[in-house]
């Protein structure tokens, strides 16, 4: 039984729903290779209505009545920090979906998993090649939310070390009324690059404003995909902008050596070439590795140890503690590793642009780059 | 320096017009009822809600996009009114004796109409163009045209509020209940068509607030929860029941906001001013404008 | 406080009736302190929820059904109840070494925290109790708003102390019972403290209510002018009430925030006293047990619900305060209540539901006869439940 922390309501309620979905496939998949420890694999969803409070809720009732012996966690990076403990105290293993660099630090535990990148990664990843290619002199603009906040706290920090400039962070309270106070600040005569933190409306609603306040050609514009990842790129207020990716969303930007994965994983969860699904809206497909990824960790374990119960989730711990994986349908976002100290997956990372209303890769950013020192080391921890 | 003044107390002065749009209704209904129409902020997200449903219905239609939001502003706050007036006359009338059932009565609404949009409007979050693109320059940036026609459409619907209440017969009857509801019935005013006009005029101006910022917001369901307590306070500093003081204090507490955010981060700006609003209450309890409430009201 | 009886008081009823009462109120305690041990983790935490949110919502009903002041601000001294305890136990957390001195540790770590939130969020009360109730009945429901935006506000432009939306992560409240340490999936002995702690706060408003001061409350509720004849400084009374609200609600807080492990900035929303107000008014205003009542049954609702419909309970819990307001304004309480004193006059005609009446402990029916009716629209502007059920009745 695998249980599923899924935002089906409130703010990322769209990026719960295709979570729910990959995971949905990806169990279909399993259970049609015979399931796990031979039994098939029941999904049970539990709505965490993107809040802290009630994503705890959900956690307790996946673990406690369900009796989930693993559960995916939400996307929203609160959300997965408040449930961090009860992971631990319920011995369940936790895959948070949020990005917080914070989720695997000093706050996380031995059972926290992330199977796909932190904040901190995607930054160290595309610092350099953001300083080299876009400038020296930053303004951050960041969402109230533990997601954004992360991100201009780690850009400050790897920026410093760059040796390039942060000259102002402002911060925007979740979707706010309107952006035009927070915009203003911004100072457009001295910056060069200006980085946004937001989740997918308030991304369009920022890009949308600067674009009428004439930023655009004046700055670069750069952030992590996250933060456009359910949005169409089509309209001329995206146009020119810069994202940090973990995965390409038009499959003819995909690596040659990993497109025959990526054919799979798109068929299988349903996304066409153009990152889309078959009702026209935009998938994250890049943020669906982490549950997809999330439930091939678990299935690769629970075979090599034996994995019959929740009694043996030492041993599948200490088994994924340093795990690494090449590219193949289970692992179609190309080669990687969980690190053993913080428990964190290591990909690679692109960045793409948006050209004439569509994204494409301008560069490959190797996984080695996006290594920083561990927050925590999780091993030395109890079971 | 000067730019961004000037930038925030222009953008601070463009929202007070639509804060002040929506405590007008509020206050009014208030002045006439003495109903705290919690389920004010609804039909303001009833409004914007309206004009995204009714620009995406008419999407296929070759029409102007300007035309098309025009219609939307011409259509969808009368009928947002005209619900008003439909419930005011199920629900609020037989409870106007209550006024404490009367706010629950009005929050249970405020939660069915929100979750109803929510179930009705697949998706979460929806964003409408502007039908004025474009900017004008202000010292170095583009200010957006549509925040001063915005502004300027916003003050012209509380200028015409004014007219109806100031010179028509009805505008008589209304403030003539607002004063003293025995003496208007011993007078043979039909108080309760005022009461429904009343509501009717006052859901209609919210929901004219919400057409308006449609093209500046996202759109959606919860929407009118935190501008209502705005609204509320900006009732409350004015003056319960004055309608001169609801504008005023929309206006002040926008344009204290903006200035403040020139110096301290937006967010910290709005605490500090909505906190500078209540120092002014302590000051003056009965509002900028207000009477102390009548004992009995 | 001065008391003079305008009608028969309750004190001069026959005192037995209080004997079934208080066996009922033992069994049902005597119930909650047993049962939750045989039930899992979930259920139990469930309580200790429907608990913590009753005290809460009791907390308002003293401000709301007792004085009859409608305040959509209540939030704010729950909120600043879980805030100060959430503060004092990351800072006991950071500052002790763990498991030194586990006696003294355990009833520092427990009882200061719990102190600091009940301190921090009742004085504050304390303190805007007189402000607030200077507004008059209207303004004060929109006073009280708007000082809940203020605070919510506040307490997000402080994200470096409050942790916003987001909110702060808390470390378990460091007691155990035995080997069995307290944790944040299962409440664990923490659960006996909480049940403990709200028993005797209920019985503390009990002994408020029933007492002079719960009369004057009510004097105010039902007509001001005329409590003013009488003496009464009407603006102590309310700020009072409003005051001894705040503080059960600052407990309820710091209740919640130590059992919850997290709190976030949403506590200070203007909807969670909204949530307050529906159970209360679901459950009964005006009593004692109405509002626990009340909060056990959405709470168990909104359980039941997000399985099957999540999006519904909103839509539910409309209905059933349109249901509440147009139907049986006395609330759930009220209902059964009547249903139970319309079975016994069937079953031993003659004898009328005095039992059923008196059970509603808080309204006492002798004050103010029908003559409030007749002022109109005059007379107090506070909850006319009593007026409504007074029609029906005679």
């Amino acid at each position: 039984m695998i249980g599923h922390q899924a935002p089906l309501t409130g703010a990322v309620a769209a990026f719960g729903r295709w979570h729910n979905r990959a995971l949905r496939a990806a169990v279909e998949r399993l259970n049609a290779r015979g399931g796990l420890a031979g039994r098939p694999v029941r999904l049970a969803t539990e709505d965490g209505a993107s809040t802290p409070e009630t994503g705890q809720e959900a956690f307790k009732k996946l673990v406690l009545q369900h009796g989930a012996a693993f559960v995916i966690g939400s996307v929203w990076s609160g959300t997965n920090l408040a449930t961090a403990p009860l992971a631990r105290e319920l011995k369940t293993p936790y895959f948070p979906q949020g990005i917080a660099t914070e989720i695997v630090g000093p706050q996380g535990n031995r059972y926290i998993f992330k199977s796909y990148h932190t904040v901190r990664a995607a930054v160290w990843a595309g610092a350099e090649w953001a300083v080299q290619h876009l400038g020296r002199r930053w303004t951050i603009v960041a969402s109230q939310i533990e997601f954004a906040q992360s991100q201009a706290r780690d850009w400050r920090l790897k920026l410093a070390e760059l040796g390039a400039e942060v000259l102002d962070v402002i911060t925007v309270p979740f979707r706010p009324t309107d952006f035009l106070p927070y915009l203003s600040k911004v100072d457009l005569e001295r910056t060069e690059v200006l980085y946004h933190a937001f989740t997918a409306v308030d991304t369009a609603r920022f890009l949308q404003a600067a674009h009428e306040l004439g930023v655009q050609g004046r700055v670069a514009l750069l952030g992590l995909i996250e933060g456009i990842d359910v949005l169409d790129t089509d309209s001329p207020a995206f146009e020119g902008a810069y994202f940090i990716s973990g995965y390409p969303r038009r499959a003819d930007q995909v690596p040659e050596e990993l497109r025959p994965f990526d054919r799979a994983y798109r068929e299988a969860v349903g996304i066409d070439a153009e990152g889309r699904a078959a009702d026209g809206s935009v998938v994250p497909i890049a943020d669906l590795f982490g549950s997809w990824q999330a439930l091939s960790l678990i299935a690769r374990a629970v075979e090599a140890v034996g994995w019959r119960s929740p009694g043996d989730h030492p041993a599948l711990i200490e088994y994924l503690e340093g795990f690494a994986w090449e590219a193949s349908e289970d692992f179609p976002q190309g080669a990687g590793f969980l690190r053993a100290q913080d428990h964190l997956a290591f990909h690679d990372h692109y960045v793409e642009r948006v050209e004439r209303g569509r994204l494409r890769v301008l560069e490959r950013l190797p996984r080695a780059r996006s290594l920083y020192e561990p927050l925590a080391d999780y091993t030395t921890q109890g079971l | 320096m000067l730019a961004l003044v000037l930038f925030q107390l222009l953008n601070g002065f463009v929202w007070g017009w639509v804060v002040a749009l929506i405590a007008l209704g509020l206050n009014l209904v208030y002045g006439v009822l003495r109903i705290v129409n919690v389920a004010h902020g609804a039909f303001y997200m009833l409004g914007a809600v309206g004009a995204y449903a009714l620009l995406e219905a008419l999407s296929g239609w070759a029409a102007p996009y300007g035309v098309k939001f025009a219609l939307a502003l011409l259509v969808v706050p009368p009928s947002v009114g005209l619900l008003g007036v439909l419930i005011e006359g199920a629900l609020l009338r037989p409870l106007i004796a209550k006024p404490v059932l009367t706010v629950i009565a009005t929050f249970a609404l405020l939660l069915i109409l929100q979750q109803g949009v929510q179930l009705a409007l697949p998706g979460e979050v929806h964003t409408l163009a502007k039908p004025l693109p474009g900017g004008v320059p202000l010292l170095g940036l583009r200010y957006p045209l549509y925040h001063l026609a915005l502004a300027g459409v916003a003050a012209l619907l509380l200028g015409l509020v004014a007219l109806f209440l100031y010179k028509t017969r009805f505008g008589v009857w209304a403030r003539a209940v607002r004063q003293d509801r025995e003496l208007a019935l011993a007078l043979g005013i039909p108080v309760p068509r005022v009461y429904g006009l009343t509501v009717g005029l006052g859901t209609a101006l919210a929901a004219a607030a919400g057409v308006l910022v449609a093209p500046i917001v996202a759109v959606e369901a919860t929407m009118g929860m935190d501008i209502l307590i705005e609204a509320f306070m900006v009732v409350i500093v004015g003056g319960l029941g004055s309608l001169r003081g609801a504008v005023v204090a929309a206006l002040l507490l926008r344009l204290v906001e903006g200035l403040l955010a020139v110096w301290v981060e937006p967010v910290a700006a709005r605490a500090l001013a909505l906190l500078l609003m209540g120092a002014l209450l302590l000051i003056r309890p009965e509002g900028l404008f207000g009477a102390p409430e009548p004992e009995e009201a | 406080m001065p008391v003079s009886k305008p009608t028969p008081a309750p004190a001069l009823r026959p005192r037995s009736r209080a004997r079934p009462e208080l066996l009922g109120v033992l069994l049902v305690v005597g119930l909650l302190a047993l049962v939750p041990w045989a039930l899992g983790p979930f259920e139990r935490g469930l309580l200790l929820r429907m608990l913590i949110w009753g005290l809460f919502a009791l907390s308002f009903d003293v401000v709301f059904g007792y004085a009859g002041l409608l305040s959509l601000g209540h939030s704010v001294y729950f909120g600043l109840g879980a805030y100060g305890a959430a503060w004092t136990l990351l800072a006991l957390h950071s500052s002790a070494s763990p498991g030194a001195g586990l006696g003294t540790g355990m009833a520092l770590g427990v009882v200061l925290p719990l102190l600091a939130g009940l301190g921090l969020g009742g004085l504050i009360a304390i303190g805007l109790a007189p402000l607030l109730v200077r507004t008059g009945r209207h303004g004060f429901i929109i006073a009280t708003a708007v000082t809940a935006l203020i605070a919510f506000t506040l307490a997000q432009s402080r994200r470096d102390l409050t942790g916003g939306d987001d909110g702060l992560t808390l470390p378990p409240l460091p007691l155990a019972l035995g080997g069995w340490r307290v944790g944040c999936a299962d409440p664990g002995p923490a659960y006996g403290l909480v049940l403990l702690l709200v028993a005797m706060t209920v019985a503390l408003y009990g002994a408020i209510v029933r007492g002079p001061v719960g009369l004057a409350l009510r004097l105010v509720r039902e007509n001001e002018r005329r409590a003013e004849a009488l003496g009464f400084d009407v603006l102590r009374v309310k700020a009072l009430a409003f005051a001894l609200g705040g503080a059960g609600a600052a407990l309820a807080g710091a209740l919640y925030a130590l059992t919850s492990c997290h709190v976030s900035t949403r506590v200070f929303h203007w909807l969670v006293s909204a949530d307050a107000l529906i159970w209360t008014l679901f459950g009964g205003a005006g009593t004692l047990v109405g509002p626990l009542l009340g909060t056990a049954v959405f709470l168990a609702l909104r359980e039941g619900l997000s399985g099957l419909w999540p999006p519904g309970y909103p839509i539910l819990v409309g209905l059933a305060l349109l249901l509440t307001v147009r139907a049986f304004p006395e609330g759930l309480l009220g209902l059964v209540l009547g249903l139970a004193r319309g079975a016994a006059r069937w079953a031993w005609p003659g004898r009328t539901g005095r039992t059923a009446r008196e059970a509603r402990n808080g309204m006492s029916d002798g004050d103010g006869t029908g003559e409030k009716r007749a002022a109109g629209r005059g007379g107090a502007q506070g909850v006319r439940r009593a007026a409504g059920r007074r029609q029906r009745r005679f």
